[in-house]
């Protein structure tokens, strides 16, 4: 299944080189939750995060010609290193952050109140992390990417993302232990 | 409800809605429809990772390739005269085939000898400071010499050219000599054959500079410090080139054998020595 998958996806990317936008729409069906989450994840602004979104999806689209397709992980790696450059574009353009614990519109829909903090709390502990620890919980619960492709996007072995991510639920649990 | 369940997280997102996705889906295909956009524009995107380098390449060949034309005609002493020989090693170490590679050095011997004819023919009469040149063209009568002052300027201009020739020799001696080590290398008679016949005219066109500066002494006779420097260019170069002190139009003969080399020079000593006893 997840071969055919693949071969699929490899040839919907040749086909977008030919500027086939059909292609190029099952290549954002199968890709736009991971970084819509990935971002939501950065900027906890659901509206902000659609409009990154979007312009990621346009920078796929003029960066595609230069990309040459081999893994599934390694097509991945290439378009979060696109949604990254984007983020940090973004980051510049905002003058000030929002506080994370002013909005959380990001949230299941059947929440309440502990479930609000609880994420919010999450969130603020993440980001005391080491940047690779943040990144490999952003890319695995967020993105739902599994270790080894996330190992792919961020350069390192499957054991090594393991370890980072071993790491960091330590570290978080250490954070948030007086609150869960 | 707990967020990290055996050491993994428990979250839930809010996936996007069909209506987020068509939202989404209406401001990419907007963006990326437009010509400005297609993938499929490769050149302006190799624009800066192609033409810069292509750019500086470019000039760096043009600018090294006209400068090597311009160097064809360097002479000796001339800003780009280290760029037309750098050139010249260029070709030859381009070239493999060892019949080619040695015509080619001849041929640059020759040019060598050429840039000295040339060198010495231009300069060799300015060694003259223009005051005393003016002294000797006015000379109509046998009036006994007047002394004239050379100013400063002109002296210095004299020793240039008189440096200038000097330098020339040498490094064309040492140029065909090292020549000549190379075509050693070769066995091939005719070649060195060759090689020697310039080394002799380069030897025989040093003598008659060796004459013209003995003429020039005498035209220039208060002047000290020419005087010297002439002397000394006149004994270096006879000392280089192997030549026998006031031998007038005869030359040394390259091919003879080191020991008369190690005569002659034992020779030249003897006559130094007993110059400078009878200066004492």
């Amino acid at each position: 299944m997840r071969t055919e998958n693949q071969q699929e996806l490899e040839n919907h990317i040749k086909a977008c080189l030919t500027g086939e936008l059909e292609s190029f729409r099952y290549i954002f069906d199968y890709t736009k939750e991971r970084i819509f989450q990935y971002i939501l994840s950065r900027t906890s602004n659901r509206e902000d995060s659609l409009d990154i979104t979007q312009e990621i999806f346009v920078d796929i689209w003029k960066a595609l010609p230069r990309f040459k397709y081999r893994s599934v992980g390694q097509f991945y790696g290439f378009i979060f290193l696109i949604a990254r450059r984007r983020l940090i574009k973004y980051y510049r353009s905002r003058q000030s952050q929002v506080a994370l614990s002013e909005q959380h519109d990001d949230l299941p829909a059947e929440r309440d109140e502990s479930d609000f903090n609880n994420y919010s709390d999450l969130l603020t502990s993440i980001k005391r992390l080491r940047k690779k620890h943040q990144e490999v919980l952003r890319l695995r619960y967020w993105s739902g990417l599994s270790y080894q492709e996330i190992g792919q996007v961020l350069g390192a072995t499957e054991t090594t993302v393991k370890v980072w991510h071993y790491r960091a639920i330590q570290k978080l649990k250490k954070f948030l232990k007086d609150k869960i | 409800m707990k967020i990290i369940k055996d050491d993994k997280l428990e979250i839930q997102t809010r996936p996007l809605s069909e209506a987020e996705t068509q939202r989404l889906w209406q401001g990419v295909y907007q963006r990326i429809k437009s010509p400005a956009t297609k993938p499929l524009n490769i050149w302006p995107r190799l624009g800066r990772r192609i033409y810069i380098p292509a750019a500086i390449f470019i000039l760096l060949f043009t600018l090294s390739f006209g400068t090597a034309v311009l160097s064809v005609n360097a002479k000796p002493g001339d800003v780009l005269f280290p760029v037309k020989l750098a050139y010249e090693k260029v070709q030859l170490q381009l070239t493999f085939d060892p019949e080619k590679k040695s015509d080619l050095a001849l041929h640059f011997s020759q040019e060598r000898l050429k840039e000295v004819n040339e060198v010495l023919s231009q300069n060799s009469n300015k060694i003259i400071p223009p005051e005393a040149r003016a002294q000797d063209e006015d000379k109509t009568t046998s009036t006994p010499p007047v002394k004239v002052e050379i100013k400063e300027e002109s002296k210095k201009e004299s020793i240039k050219k008189l440096e200038k020739n000097h330098q020339t020799l040498i490094n064309a001696l040492d140029y065909l000599e090292n020549t000549k080590e190379e075509l050693k290398k070769t066995s091939n008679e005719q070649k060195l054959e060759e090689i020697n016949s310039l080394v002799d005219q380069l030897s025989d066109r040093t003598q008659n500079y060796l004459d013209d500066l003995e003429e020039i002494k005498e035209k220039i006779p208060n002047n000290h410090d020419i005087k010297n420097r002439i002397n000394r260019s006149e004994k270096e170069l006879k000392e280089k080139f192997k030549l026998e002190p006031k031998q007038i139009n005869g030359r040394f003969d390259q091919s003879d054998s080191d020991s008369n080399n190690n005569n002659n020079n034992n020779e030249n000593n003897e006559e130094n020595n007993n110059e400078e006893q009878s200066d004492n």
